[in-house]
């Protein structure tokens, strides 16, 4: 499984402005340069299971848990959604946008999200949901999948909350 | 509403329509598309689960992602959004369906032990507590509203009351010794009240009288769901049979066929109002829902829920 395209929408976070295309939430922000070299994390999850609110437990949590300012600035969604490889439809990447819209409405969803329509990191959110945490250099340096353990979303809290020194 | 192109779709169901082994005699139906509300580029509608027409041509939704009400105009208009996500009066956690009556709103939520009431400006007005989390809701010929009630996995019973909340009566629509979950279940009633029910894990469509007595019952698809887990001891199925049943003015009964048809949203089998099997056409894309305005148009979702079409439907 390549990871170019969570490297990517990670990276862009810290660039100014950001090109990707996304999906609801709170409106893109240019770059910002606190931001510039401090670890930033990308949430897999599956656009299909949006609807389904036992699914969605862990992702409020994070929503609710992570403050406000680290989710809007060091946090991005990668929207997986089904397709028949055989039979692409663009029509499935604009459906996936719009129930992210409808999510981030009724739910106060606080980050970005880009829909991968690469599928390149389908496998991360076949069972709900995945947080990938990055250093500045793109590299992994943490994985959870949820539902998350005590303590996992501290720890996430923390990891996001360490700026590098410029 | 976002006029479209008419768009005339003749479905043949070919002389041997084959829903899921059984043959089925040729009906020839026409769709011709009216309208649609929603859509990928919209922001109108993003699940939509319950969809109800007021006698003035507005058009109501229950809508699951963004937890609201919605009222369109007849021509596609969005007249107010109602409702917000939590627990409280006016709000919902999973809102899956409504009803228009008269000059009220009924509205359920798929976690709530309860009717939520709303006026046709879809204000809130009161809450109705119900025995169990509410599958549909239909107005009878009196002025009283039928419900199915879910009160346990297995036991789903029909709740009748007053429009003001008063309970009339009830009876078990399924047995409680039952080892198979129902399902959600739809409902449809004809002018005599007497009601049509079809269930989601059952490959069953029945009429029963005003108090619950059995008229018919038929088996639609060639076979049952099938099993594939169980939950609390409970057998679950592996596939749904009735997605939604809905009736036009003309007593025919449109039963929208799940996983185990043919074509999982999308085979429509058409009954008589005795039960008899007139036919089956297939729709242009999944919708998990059929219903029918007091014109006989006909409403079904696309694009997963995100789209409504409207259609005039002919018989050839």
């Amino acid at each position: 499984m390549t990871l170019l395209p969570a490297i990517f929408l990670a990276a862009s976070l810290t660039a100014a402005p950001v090109p990707l295309r996304t999906a609801g939430g709170p409106a893109a922000r240019s770059g910002e340069a606190e931001s510039a070299g401090a670890c930033f994390a990308v949430v897999c999850l599956d656009a299909d299971l949006l609807a389904c609110s036992p699914c969605g437990a862990s992702l409020l949590e994070f929503n609710r848990t992570v403050p406000p300012d680290i989710l809007e600035e060091r946090v991005v969604g990668v929207l997986s959604f089904r397709e028949d490889a055989a039979v692409p439809d663009p029509r499935k990447a604009r459906l996936a946008r719009t129930r992210w819209t409808g999510y981030c409405r009724a739910n106060g969803i606080r980050f970005r999200a880009a829909v991968d329509e690469t599928h390149a990191l389908d496998p991360l959110s076949e069972r709900g949901m995945t947080i990938l945490l990055f250093d500045a250099g793109a590299g992994i340096l943490k994985r959870w999948t949820a539902p998350f353990g005590p303590g996992v979303l501290e720890d996430i809290i923390r990891s996001l909350s360490v700026k590098k020194q410029l | 509403m976002k006029h479209r192109l008419v768009f005339a779709l003749f479905v043949l169901s070919a002389a041997a329509v084959f829903a899921a082994g059984k043959d089925l005699p040729a009906v020839r139906v026409g769709l011709e598309e009216l309208a649609a509300i929603g859509g990928p580029e919209s922001d109108a509608l993003f699940l939509w689960t319950g969809i109800s027409v007021d006698r003035d041509g507005n058009v109501y939704f229950s809508d699951a992602l963004d937890c609201s009400l919605k009222k369109f105009g007849p021509d596609g208009a969005l007249l107010k959004r109602a409702g917000r996500k939590g627990r409280g009066p006016g709000e919902f956690d999973k809102p899956v369906g409504l009803a228009v009556v008269g000059e009220r709103v009924y509205a359920w939520d798929l976690y709530d032990r309860s009717v939520q009431v709303f006026d046709r400006d879809l204000d809130y007005r009161l809450t109705l507590p119900m025995p169990g989390s509410v599958d549909a809701l239909a107005v009878l010929p009196g002025g009283e509203i039928a419900a199915c009630v879910r009160a346990s996995l297995v036991l789903t019973k029909v709740v009748v009351f007053r429009p003001d909340g008063t309970p009339v009566r009830e009876f078990d629509l399924t047995d409680p010794k039952d080892e198979m979950a129902p399902g959600s279940i739809s409902l449809a009633v004809d002018p005599s009240g007497a009601a049509y029910y079809g269930y989601l894990f059952r490959n069953l469509v029945e009429k029963r009288s005003l108090d619950g007595e059995r008229i018919w019952s038929r088996e639609i698809l060639g076979a049952g769901p099938g099993v594939s887990g169980n939950v609390q001891g409970i057998p679950l199925p592996a596939e749904t049979c009735i997605l939604s049943l809905a009736r036009d003015g003309r007593g025919r009964l449109f039963v929208l066929g799940g996983s185990a048809a043919g074509r999982p949203g999308r085979d429509v089998f058409v009954l008589g109002p005795e039960g008899a099997v007139l036919g089956s056409f297939v729709l242009p894309e999944p919708s998990h829902s059929v219903y029918f305005d007091h014109r006989d148009f006909l409403y079904v979702s696309a694009d997963g829920g995100v789209t409504m079409k409207k259609y005039r439907v002919t018989f050839k």
